[in-house]
């Protein structure tokens, strides 16, 4: 077994493998009744399990797991297992369950398995942004559930919109995946999780059956549509949007994100402190050629911490800082700012060429006088560092159509981002102080145009003090091989509809 | 000889295990240094929100974190020998049967690559030998040197672009089969090929300038016989050695080209682990790729007894 001869024999074998494949393949699609459409995800779905996992927090459990109320792609809400709710005190919901669900696995849909759902997500950890105590659900009939929120939270039925909160019943194997959407799981492996259309499904039965690849690497992922082992591509790498979007045979779908990507400037080290200092900094950039050289187009220029695609943006009442490197050098020379080098810390882990993104902000504030050192480092550390740094390049949004999270942990005193910050200094880091918090729990309590209006002048204060510098909102964009039609894309890329895709003939499907 | 012999398999394995216990102290205490919270790290994927201090407080009792490094190492060495690697930070799994699920798909890697290695190496490096100075020689060298310079994940994207996306042949990545196998073994195995080459070439040159060569020569035998029967046995012995120890290189090689070719194996499990802090994974994924080098060490050291009668194995503390 050496030499030319084993070489040839392996490759004979597996040319021939995989012709056998690509004609089984072949054959499968033909006789198969139902097409097969196969999407790449960037993001292991397969490596967690509900119980202890991201579960939720991706389109392939979107799509196999619903929530009982869904985001509308205006990031409203809509009934989905809940056909109605109200809230009967300041603190306390009834939800209305759909009474024709079934779970995959045959079985009814009831308020336990609702209760028991939120169970197994509080016993997996807490969630602040839910405002619910774990014993806080509790089923009142066969269809009636009810929500005891910690605090008034007028917002309760969007943040459950957040796919974590999905309804699934978990009968003992922790692996199984036993939901109520529209596609039920037939194998899962590490890298592949196949699906079908689920026949009893409540809603308009999907006509195809859908397969989920995990390919964690950007580049690979785009090379698997181009190959046509995948139909649709999640997350395509920047480079491969333009060139995909004009080859034939392909089209590439984008939509704007809840998410932003901005520096979050310390306000309370040194000389970071000073206001002048954070707006020369903000007048030193312009977001519109960084978003065009720097990441190619794909996503919007910022000017405020929180994106357009969330219903009480201010991105349009918020101050705007002009490009004009003049008066940031004007603004630099009347600051405290001493020559000192600032650190900008970046991960691209965190941020998606965040350290791009920071090698031209380095530039551009050099071209205004203020030295800046960019430290890299990868998530783990980053958390821990960002306390202590100048500026640190953040990506942040929503998974929910409320979003008060948001606002809440990155701008509040009490929130996760300022909080060891001012227990251990007394001080926090892009926290403004008692005006924005305010302003924040009025936001949090209230609903409607006070909601609204209280967000919006917390924002307009955040951006006014300039303690972030917006970079851009961010968009996402899915590659999508010819003879599938009709993706609608979701603001939130996790809850993209794959059910009701239009599938003609071509590749394997 | 025996005796000398069952004496050389225990001080092989009492350093075996002097150097598992460096590596796992080592391990250890490189990932207590590197900055990172996993704690903090795992929560926030796992929430969708910066964790509070009180819960990272309770994920640091939970698993023992808040305890002294000493002890917690201590800890997981006794449990470590007890076949107990301890369950994921993350997923809540055991280590060992993470392992267990993803050493196939890396071994096979591993394995794929090497024969690919070979089966390029060996000829390749007798024929640059036996036609010293040509243009078949200055070839293979210049291709050796294309080899070892080219990145295997870089190779990796050019494969898939050639025999995936304009031949259609294999499929772009995953795992599951030979056909899912082939390019990410020619993408690992071409690197390794290239030092293999060049060491096969200066092996057999020095081979070929020796007296039994020319002796067997002068016997009549066929050319042929010469350089396959009496040169090439002769001069495997380095190059036994290097593809041993070019197991580490594979191993550190499969990282990439599991990534590029989305295979779940080691690689992946160990990068997905560091970026997370999943320190019982990090400390397993290690241990093993530690055991795995120390093992074909020992075994690189026996084989030389087969393929070479003259030597004795020595270095036994008497």
């Amino acid at each position: 077994m050496t030499g030319p001869y084993s070489r040839r024999a392996y490759l004979r074998t597996a040319l021939g493998v995989s012709a056998l494949g690509l004609s089984a393949g072949c054959l499968a699609a033909s006789d198969d009744a139902d097409p097969e459409l196969t999407v790449a995800l960037s993001w292991d779905v397969t490596s967690d399990t509900w119980t202890t996992g991201f579960g939720g927090v991706s389109p392939y459990f979107t799509n196999v797991y619903e929530t009982l109320v869904r985001a509308t792609p205006e990031m409203g809400t809509e009934p989905w297992l809940a056909t109605d709710w109200e809230a009967t005190d300041e603190t306390t919901w009834e939800f209305s369950l759909r009474e024709d669900v079934q779970f995959h696995d045959g079985e009814a849909l009831t308020a336990a398995d609702v209760v028991s759902s939120f169970d197994t997500l509080f016993e997996r950890g807490s969630y602040s942004w839910l405002h619910l105590d774990s014993d806080a659900t509790r089923a009142l009939d066969e269809h009636t559930v009810e929500f005891t929120t910690s605090q008034p939270f007028p917002a309760f039925p969007e943040a459950i919109t957040h796919p974590l909160t999905a309804i699934h019943r978990n009968p003992g194997d922790p692996g199984a995946v036993v939901a109520t959407g529209p596609f039920a799981v037939t194998e899962r492996e590490q890298g592949t999780v196949a699906t079908e259309p689920f026949d009893s499904y409540w809603g308009d039965v999907p006509t195809y059956d859908l397969t989920f690849s995990v390919v964690q690497d950007d580049s690979t992922r785009a090379l698997s549509l181009e190959s046509g082992d995948a139909d649709l591509a999640f997350e395509l790498p920047r480079s491969r949007v333009g060139p995909l979007a004009s080859e034939d045979g392909f089209s590439v779908e984008r939509s704007l994100a809840p998410h932003v990507v901005y520096a979050g400037i310390h306000r309370y080290s040194e000389p970071t402190n000073d206001r002048r200092l954070r707006r020369a900094l903000n007048h030193a950039i312009s977001q519109p050629s960084l978003v065009d050289t720097v990441l190619d187009g794909l996503g919007e220029p910022a000017r405020g911490p929180i994106s357009p695609a969330i219903s009480w943006s201010a991105h349009d009442e918020v101050t705007r800082y002009e490009y004009d490197p003049e008066r940031a050098r004007d603004l630099v020379d009347a600051s405290a700012y001493d020559g000192e080098t600032l650190e900008l810390l970046v991960s691209t882990d965190v941020v998606v060429d965040g350290d791009l993104i920071a090698e031209a902000m380095q530039a551009a504030f050099a071209e205004v006088g203020v030295e800046v050192s960019v430290r890299r480092t990868e998530r783990a550390a980053f958390f821990d560092e960002m306390d202590h740094a100048d500026l640190s390049l953040l990506h942040y949004g929503s998974n929910n159509a409320g979003a008060d999270y948001r606002i809440y942990q990155s701008f509040h005193t009490d929130g996760v981002n300022n909080r060891a910050n001012y227990e251990r200094d007394g001080t926090g880091l892009y926290n403004l102080g008692d005006e924005v918090d305010a302003l924040i729990d009025r936001g949090h309590r209230s609903a409607g145009d006070e909601r609204e209006a209280a967000y919006r002048e917390a924002q307009r204060l955040i951006v006014e003090d300039a303690v972030v510098l917006p970079i851009c909102y961010k968009e996402y964009a899915v590659g999508v091989r010819d003879g599938v039609e009709d993706l609608a894309l979701h603001p939130i890329d996790k809850l993209v509809d794959l059910s009701r895709l239009a599938v003609d003939g071509g590749g394997d499907v | 000889m025996s005796g000398r012999f069952g004496s050389y398999i225990l001080y092989r394995l009492a350093t075996a295990l002097v150097v598992l216990a460096g590596v796992s102290v080592l391990t250890f205490g490189l990932i207590y240094l590197t900055p990172g919270d996993p704690a903090e790290t795992i929560l926030i994927q796992q929430t969708d929100q910066h964790p509070s201090q009180a819960q990272i407080d309770a994920f640091r009792a939970e698993h023992g974190l808040d305890e002294p490094i000493p002890i917690q190492y201590l800890e997981w060495l006794s449990s470590a020998l007890r076949g107990d690697l301890g369950q994921s930070y993350y997923s809540g799994r055991d280590v060992a049967a993470l392992i267990v699920q993803h050493v196939p798909a890396t071994l096979e890697l591993a394995a794929a690559s090497m024969l690919v290695a070979l089966a390029i190496a060996l000829p390749t490096g007798v024929l640059s030998a036996v036609h010293r100075g040509e243009r078949l020689d200055a070839a293979s060298q210049l291709a050796a040197l294309v080899g070892v310079s080219m990145p295997n994940f870089w190779l990796g994207y050019l494969l898939i672009i050639v025999f995936s996306l304009h031949l259609s042949l294999l499929p772009v990545a995953g795992s599951g089969g030979l056909s899912h196998l082939l390019l990410p073994a020619v993408a690992l195995g071409t690197g390794m090929a290239a030092i293999v080459t060049r060491l096969v070439r200066t092996s057999m040159l020095e081979v070929l300038d020796a007296t039994y060569v020319e002796v067997a020569r002068s016997k009549g035998l066929s050319e042929r016989v010469v350089i396959y029967k009496h040169a090439l046995r002769n001069a495997l012995l380095p190059v036994v050695t290097v593809v041993g120890l070019q197991f580490g290189f594979v191993l550190n090689g499969a990282v990439v080209v599991e990534i590029v070719f989305q295979r779940p194996g080691l690689g992946m499990l160990l990068v997905d682990a560091v970026f997370a802090r999943d320190y019982p994974v990090v400390q397993g994924v290690v241990l093993v790729g530690a055991v795995a080098f120390v093992v074909t060490n020992v075994l690189v050291d026996l084989s030389y007894r087969y393929l070479d009668p003259r030597i004795r194995l020595g270095g036994v503390p008497s």
